[in-house]
């Protein structure tokens, strides 16, 4: 079976660095990362990936405006997208998930239980 | 001048009366007397002349005159007759008798003292002489003046006799009347009622006089006695006017004073009401009166310019149609809402128009009650919050962004260190895996101060809204006990959780919050190998929750500072223990905000309970079956209102009040109701009017309405279809209930979402259609609401925490009832066809979270419900 592959946007390098080791090494997945909203759109066309973990609070395109054009777009539209976020208040949360989101993640997460957590909410085992 | 004239006049009148009567008869006979004495006298002489003339017929036939001289002298028998003669035919002296000289021519003259009588003399048929007598009258005219000399007498024998009869009247009669004029005189002169007539003789007793003076002294007896009495009563009057005089002039003393007082007193009325017009005017924040029919009374300058409108134009007119923006935006009027509570109170911040806008407002609203205790409306204070809420906007930004900034950061440090501390990416020596180790947990606890204090300052803001739902303390503990089940573990301590269910209405998350920083409190301070007891109990209408353990406990002198922030028992726990020092201060905050209250106890074992108290939804808060309907009662009284309301919520219900029926139409509450209970025994045209407003508005036409009354006539009838169930006073809360159960909405959804906002959102699109929603976040509550009250529909999330989906539609089969039911799975991902046979229920539908959109769903739920319906048409 092929590895699957994720999708991770934040325009922190630092935590795209993180993130992205703590999801190859525990969860053993394929980590894409992209570094602004319209990346993230051209590389989820290009590489179709099972996943896109999204940061929230980004420079030009933000999350939601970039899950937005994500839905809007039949190739990309039935890939999950949990959000990763520092904003943790109940009514961006309410406002998240009515915008079709699957799952939201909060900042900062412990890489140790971060892929366990993702895979969780996909139901991959 | 006592001499009276009725004495002498009466005297006169008698004394006259007989002498003019005697004279007259005096007179009369006199008169007639004479008249027949002379007639007599002359009768007399007439015969004596026919005796003469017959006598002397032969001497003068024989002319003898001798014989005639004899017999006249016969006539000397009569003295009265002083003369006589005898005469031949030829008229010549024959004889002649008496002493008077007859002259040559033989005749006498006539005399007045004298009668003179002629008589012829017959022989036969032959005329031989006649013969003349005269007699004296002086014998007639003595017994005349004797005669009337005895009349003389008479006459004075009778006035002395009159003047002795009137002497006699006078005593008889005058005299009383006398004596009674002179009494009267007396009396009327002097104002002597003491004198008295003499009393009648006892023969006079009945007549007139005697009447009369009788009657005389009786009326002097009675006048005198009411004289008295009059003395007495005018004695009586003077003690009694001057008494009232004193009184008067005490009075008017006293009124003067009065006067005074009441001068300063509307002096300093008008100064009162001077200053409070001043108050009011000056007042920085808007100030209005409402009264019981919800028109506005009062409104301050501040106020009226707050709206944008000038005084005069806003008193008298319905506060919800100044206040509202007409195209809605306001969530809940604060006035309505403060009926809900008559006692306390309530600050708001709603929007509020303004003349071609609308303004946020915070308002302070209070009821006013009359004398009677009745509430006579509604004093509101308000202010424009617009400057207010914009520096509070700024703050939460502020405060995201610095979260933001601060975790963004902190996420990299946390996620490489702990990848480094893991040692995936390579070994670490000893030394520096425990210097990893430090890192990461100062990193953790360096995140978990700021999500504290966050977290404190948005709930002591008051900006975080309590998300209230019906939940089960049952459920609500394994939650929270769950959450920290992998510390404790870790810990080697064990949880455990006693109590029961009881149902109340909380904001759940805050609630698990509360109880997850006390258990995890416990854990840390427990030493491994022993227990930390969770407990809920109902006590006094409140939830119960207590946490003990086994730990070190809390000396006395902290037992109250240590709910404080940043006060902990020792201050080295921060740093051993990893708490950001504001856990308790967290809890107290969230327990304050329910109404509840948090405290701690020392156990004499050693180690400490904390305990939290959380006002239950209804009496006894005992696991009572709710059935999560709301009703709104609006009621003629408070204490009605407040009486039905209690009533209906022992019953299961969760009620709220509306105080006037004038404002049902704009109470949010309504609209979201599954039924109004009206009580008013004597509806009045504004219960009318209300009514026909509440079922033509739009939005809360589809409430039913059950009305109690007293009124039989049903002068409500016009509105009959307005009302749903009439129930006449006096009428038991029993049968209320049944009513209430009868007319609510039988399409009741059951959202199963562990999501609370997202099942808030769900439950707010479907609303709209006038279906009535009731919320489990659990499947073990799903299971307990289902087997207490069947669900029409069922919309079912897939991963749930305790019984997910599956377990639920698990136990759902094997109810009878719940069998059938149909549903629709909301899963957050695709549900496999496999999967898909072990979720089906009734008629079963698939949707997924991210590919269908909230109107969709709403569609799906009523095209099911409809075919609910249909079907039991069909079957009907």
């Amino acid at each position: 079976m092929q590895r699957k592959q994720i999708l991770l946007v934040d325009d922190e390098h630092d935590i795209r660095e993180v993130a992205s080791m703590t999801l190859e090494l525990i969860g053993g997945w394929d980590v894409v990362t992209a570094s602004s909203g319209t990346e993230c759109i051209r590389k989820a066309q290009e590489g179709r990936p099972d996943a896109i973990l999204l940061d929230v609070m980004m420079p030009e395109m933000d999350g939601p405006s970039t899950l937005r054009h994500l839905k809007a777009n039949q190739q990309t539209c039935a890939i999950p997208v949990i959000f990763i976020t520092a904003k943790v208040q109940a009514a961006d949360k309410r406002r998240f998930m009515e915008l079709g989101v699957d799952a939201i993640i909060s900042k900062p997460f412990d890489p140790l239980t971060l892929a366990g957590e993702v895979s969780a909410i996909l139901g991959w085992s | 001048m006592v001499k009276p004239s009725i004495q002498r006049k009466l005297r006169t009148v008698i004394t006259l009366t007989s002498a003019i009567v005697l004279l007259l008869a005096c007179a009369a006979f006199i008169a007639a007397d004479r008249e027949r004495a002379g007639r007599a006298m002359r009768d007399d002489l007439s015969s004596i002349a026919a005796i003469i003339a017959a006598n002397t017929a032969a001497p003068l036939t024989f002319d003898d005159r001798q014989g005639a001289a004899d017999v006249l002298s016969a006539l000397k028998a009569r003295p009265a007759i002083v003369a006589a003669a005898v005469y031949t035919r030829e008229g010549k002296l024959f004889a002649k008798y008496g002493i008077a000289d007859f002259g040559e021519a033989g005749t006498l003259p006539t005399e007045p003292g004298r009668i003179d009588v002629f008589h012829n003399v017959y022989l036969g048929d032959e005329r031989v002489g006649s013969v003349f007598i005269g007699s004296d009258l002086r014998e007639a005219e003595a017994r005349m003046r004797q005669f009337a000399s005895i009349a003389a007498v008479i006459l004075l024998a009778s006035l002395l006799v009159a003047w002795f009869l009137s002497w006699w009247l006078e005593q008889r009669i005058t005299a009383p009347i006398l004596d009674l004029a002179a009494a009267a005189q007396q009396v009327t002169m002097r104002r002597n009622y003491a004198v008295r007539v003499n009393p009648p003789a006892a023969a006079d007793k009945h007549d007139e006089i005697g009447t009369l003076m009788l009657g005389f002294n009786e009326m002097l007896s009675e006048i005198e006695r009411r004289d008295h009495e009059l003395h007495r009563h005018r004695e009586d009057l003077e003690h009694q006017v001057s008494a009232r005089t004193a009184e008067l002039s005490t009075a008017n003393v006293n009124l003067v004073a009065a006067k005074e007082t009441a001068e300063r007193g509307a002096e300093i009325n008008a100064q009162l009401s001077g200053q409070r017009q001043m108050i009011l005017n000056a007042a920085g924040e808007g100030i209005l009166g409402v009264d019981r029919s919800g028109a506005i009374t009062f409104i301050n300058p501040t106020g009226a310019a707050l709206f944008g409108s000038p005084v005069e134009t806003l008193v008298g007119r319905q506060v919800h149609g100044v206040i509202h923006p007409k195209d809605g935006g306001f969530d809940g009027c604060p006035i309505c809402e403060n009926e809900v509570s008559w006692t306390e109170p309530v600050t708001k911040i709603r929007l509020f128009k303004r003349s071609g806008g609308r303004i946020p407002v915070e308002f302070t609203v209070r009821p006013t009650i009359d004398e009677t205790g009745l509430r006579s409306g509604i004093v509101a204070t308000f202010r424009d919050v617009t400057e207010r809420l914009a520096v509070e906007r700024m703050k939460d930004e502020f405060v995201s962004t610095v979260s933001h900034e601060l975790r963004t950061p902190l996420t990299s440090i946390r996620g490489a260190l702990g990848l480094l501390a893991s040692g995936l990416i390579g070994n670490v020596g000893d030394k520096a895996a425990r210097m990893l180790q430090i890192a990461v947990s100062n990193t953790d606890r360096l995140v978990r101060l700021i999500n504290d204090i966050l977290d404190l300052e948005r709930m002591q803001s008051g900006r975080v809204e309590l998300n209230k739902t019906s939940m089960d303390a049952g459920a609500v503990m394994r939650e929270a006990v769950e959450g920290v089940q992998s510390v404790a573990d870790a810990a080697g301590v064990t949880l455990a959780v006693t109590g029961g269910s009881a149902f109340f209405t909380a904001d759940r998350d805050r609630i698990i919050q509360t109880l997850t920083n006390l258990l995890g409190n416990a854990v840390k301070f427990s030493p491994a190998g022993t227990a930390v007891a969770l407990s809920c109990d109902v006590v006094e209408a409140r939830i119960l929750f207590s946490v003990r353990d086994a730990g070190r406990g809390i000396p006395p002198d902290k037992i109250e500072t240590i709910f404080e922030k940043f006060k902990q028992v020792d201050a080295s726990d921060s740093r051993e223990k990893g708490g950001s020092g504001l856990g308790l201060a967290i809890c107290r905050t969230i327990v304050a905000a329910h109404g509840g209250r948090i405290w701690v106890e020392s156990n004499e074992a050693g180690g400490s309970t904390f305990h939290f108290t959380i006002p239950a939804n209804e009496e006894g808060g005992v696991a009572r079956a709710t059935t999560n309907r709301v009703v709104v009662v609006c009621a003629g009284t408070p204490g009605a209102a407040e009486s039905r309301s209690r009533a209906l919520e022992q019953r299961g219900y969760t009620t709220r009040i509306v105080a006037l029926p004038g404002m049902l139409v704009e109470t949010t509450d309504v609209s979201r109701a599954d039924v109004v209970v009206l009580d008013f025994p004597s509806p009045s045209a504004d219960l009318r009017q209300s009514l026909g407003a509440l079922k033509g508005s739009a939005a809360t036409a589809h409430v039913p309405v059950v009305l109690v009354t007293a009124d039989h006539n049903g002068s409500l009838d016009e509105g009959r279809r307005l009302i749903d169930r009439r129930l006449t006073t006096p009428c038991s809360d029993g049968s209320i209930a049944d009513a209430v159960n009868a007319v609510c909405s039988p399409r009741t959804v059951l959202i199963v979402e562990n999501d609370v906002d997202l099942a808030r959102v769900e439950a707010e699109a479907l609303r709209t259609h006038g279906v009535r929603t009731i919320h489990a976040t659990t499947g073990n509550e799903a299971i307990a609401i289902c087997e207490r009250e069947p669900p029409t529909l069922v919309i079912l999330d897939v991963a749930l925490p305790e019984l997910d989906g599956y377990g639920v539609v698990a136990r759902m089969r094997r109810n009878e009832t719940l069998a059938r039911v149909p549903l629709i799975v909301f899963s957050a991902a695709e549900v496999s066809a496999a999967d898909q046979e072990r979720l089906r229920l009734g008629p079963t539908v698939f949707l997924t979270k991210s590919r269908v959109s909230l109107e969709e769903l709403t569609r799906c739920v009523v095209q099911l419900l409809d075919d609910v319906v249909m079907e039991a048409e069909g079957a009907a």
